[in-house]
């Protein structure tokens, strides 16, 4: 179709519309924020700091966990979660491989093992951690790793159901070795269903995490967050959320992102 | 001459539909054979029985002389779809059919065997090109070049070139013949289209419909590269096309055109 001015004159309106649209969905997007703290500002004014912190403590506050004296609380959590989810990952991927490899077992992982572990809430393996384990690391990781499981299971089990038949059978063609098959064609197919795990499980982490650490440990984040709750320190608990808040949307937006976009591009949709 | 391929009592089933039943076939070594026939009539099955990706339900087959299993190491196998992988450059999946055929070499090694089979291709140029960055013609010259590295004494092709556009299409039919003629490899051929199968092959087997029986063993003896306006070649193609009757389903699949 050729152009006629009024058509061109109705792509101007289109565009202009549009860039209006852009705009105003950016202006919402700060100002609505920046109207919620202005609130929170006013309010806390007239509230005791128990019920309402204000803003300006609650950020000094964010500001001692995050990179001040108590820095090593919420990096302590940050390291158990991350071991948390490469060993749910590890065990996910190990029970993925043996339902797939030996069908004997795919009924018992898939209609047993995960329900299981699926079903079973983050405070009842948090009070059994402190039963079996004590106030430690390991009863936090033991919880953290039971829960991120079927996380990684599900994901993974996913990517298995849609790996390519073309290529797996263009993979058979060549070779008769389910090694081989596994790590040259597999396991390159499965990287963005276990990153898509590992982003899920990061976030997840981060909830159970408090909860484990709020009731089995001598350092993290949960920790904090009890001591603040004994002493009505409500500043802390304000905290403690933000700091859980901007670590997760830092590595979303810093890691899993850029990661999702690699593994996109590697990936393609599938066979050439 | 000798056997590369011997189908002796062939049965496949897919379900209840019988789609081949007592199927007797040789197939020579050094040969270009083709495999013609309308969608449905198992010639790509015959291919995935030679490769050892599908198992008859009765019959023996041996491939150069042994049963698949023992000889699926000596067949290089091409798809309809190139079926490259996206994760790596052209000559990175040529690289990787050599890996997964366990060929022993560093990395530096199997790439320049992958850069030959390219070169033997003419497609050198495109080595670093990501995968998805190849037109189809290109794609395809690749999955071609990845089963030729390995080095195989049996080439299986299943209607790879249909898929692509009639100037593509044309020029990897040259490209096929040339190279055959250059190496001698045998090349079992699949194909839905009459004059492909004339163009290419020196041999051409006609199956019908289902249920499935070979219509016809055609020695091809046109010189290549074919002139498909030639006398010899109408009267082959005519033939052919004669043994599917006039007006049916299968005449207009294999000659592309309505009767």
């Amino acid at each position: 179709m050729t152009a006629t001015p009024e058509t061109a004159d109705l792509a101007g309106v289109r565009a202009t519309v549009r860039k209006r649209r852009s705009r105003g969905s950016l202006l919402l997007a700060f100002a609505v924020p920046m109207g919620l703290l202005v609130l929170w500002w006013w309010t806390s004014r007239s509230a005791r700091p128990v019920d309402l912190p204000a803003p300006g403590l609650v950020l000094q506050r964010t500001w001692d966990l995050l990179f001040g004296i108590e820095a090593d609380q919420s990096w302590t959590s940050f390291a158990r979660i991350i071991v948390a989810v490469v060993a749910a990952l590890l065990i996910g991927a190990v029970l993925v491989a043996l339902a797939r490899v030996l069908p004997v077992t795919e009924s018992l992982v898939g209609s047993i093992v995960l329900p299981f572990l699926n079903s079973v809430p983050a405070l009842g393996w948090a009070i059994l951690g402190v039963v079996w384990f004590g106030v430690s690391n390991t009863s936090v990781i033991f919880v953290l790793t039971l829960i991120l499981i079927p996380f990684c299971m599900v994901n993974l089990w996913e990517g298995l159901r849609a790996l390519d038949p073309g290529l797996q059978e263009m993979g058979r063609s060549f070779t008769r070795s389910s090694a081989k098959l596994l790590v040259r064609v597999q396991s390159p197919m499965l990287i963005p269903y276990a990153l898509a795990a590992v982003r899920l499980s990061f976030s997840v982490g981060w909830k159970v995490a408090l909860i484990a650490e709020f009731f089995g440990a001598e350092a993290g984040l949960g920790l904090v967050m009890n001591r603040a709750r004994q002493s009505f320190d409500t500043a802390t608990v304000f905290a403690t959320v933000i700091v859980v808040l901007i670590v997760v949307t830092v590595a979303e937006r810093a890691i899993f992102d850029p990661l999702a976009r690699i593994a996109a591009r590697r990936a393609g949709t599938g066979a050439i | 001459m000798t056997t590369a391929v011997e189908f002796h009592q062939i049965r496949v089933q897919y379900g209840q539909s019988v789609i081949l039943d007592g199927l007797d076939l040789t197939i020579r070594d050094g040969d270009f054979t083709c495999l013609l026939g309308p969608s449905g009539c198992g010639k790509s099955t015959l291919l995935r029985i030679i490769g050892e990706l599908l198992e008859p339900a009765g019959g023996d087959v041996a491939v150069l002389g042994t049963p698949p299993e023992q000889a699926w190491h000596k067949l290089g196998y091409v798809f309809q779809a190139p079926r490259l992988v996206p994760w790596r450059d052209a000559i990175g999946n040529i690289v990787l059919g050599l890996q997964l055929r366990g060929l022993p070499g560093s990395r530096r090694e199997l790439r320049t065997r992958a850069m030959e089979a390219m070169e033997a291709i003419g497609i050198a140029h495109l080595a670093d090109r990501p995968a998805h960055q190849l037109s189809g013609g290109e794609q395809q010259r690749v999955a071609i070049a990845r089963a030729l590295a390995v080095r195989p004494r049996v080439l299986l092709m299943d209607e790879p070139l249909s898929a692509l556009d009639v100037q593509t299409r044309r020029r990897l039919r040259e490209d096929l013949v040339t190279l055959w003629r250059e190496t001698g490899l045998t090349i079992v051929f699949v194909t839905h289209d009459v004059d492909e199968a004339l163009v290419v092959g020196n041999r051409v087997i006609v199956f019908s419909p289902k249920p499935t029986v070979v219509l016809a063993d055609l020695d091809v003896d046109l010189p290549k590269p074919v002139d498909t306006a030639s006398a010899r070649f109408a009267e082959l193609h005519d033939r052919i096309v004669t043994l599917f009757g006039s007006g049916t389903d299968a005449v207009e699949e294999l000659t592309g055109r309505a009767s």
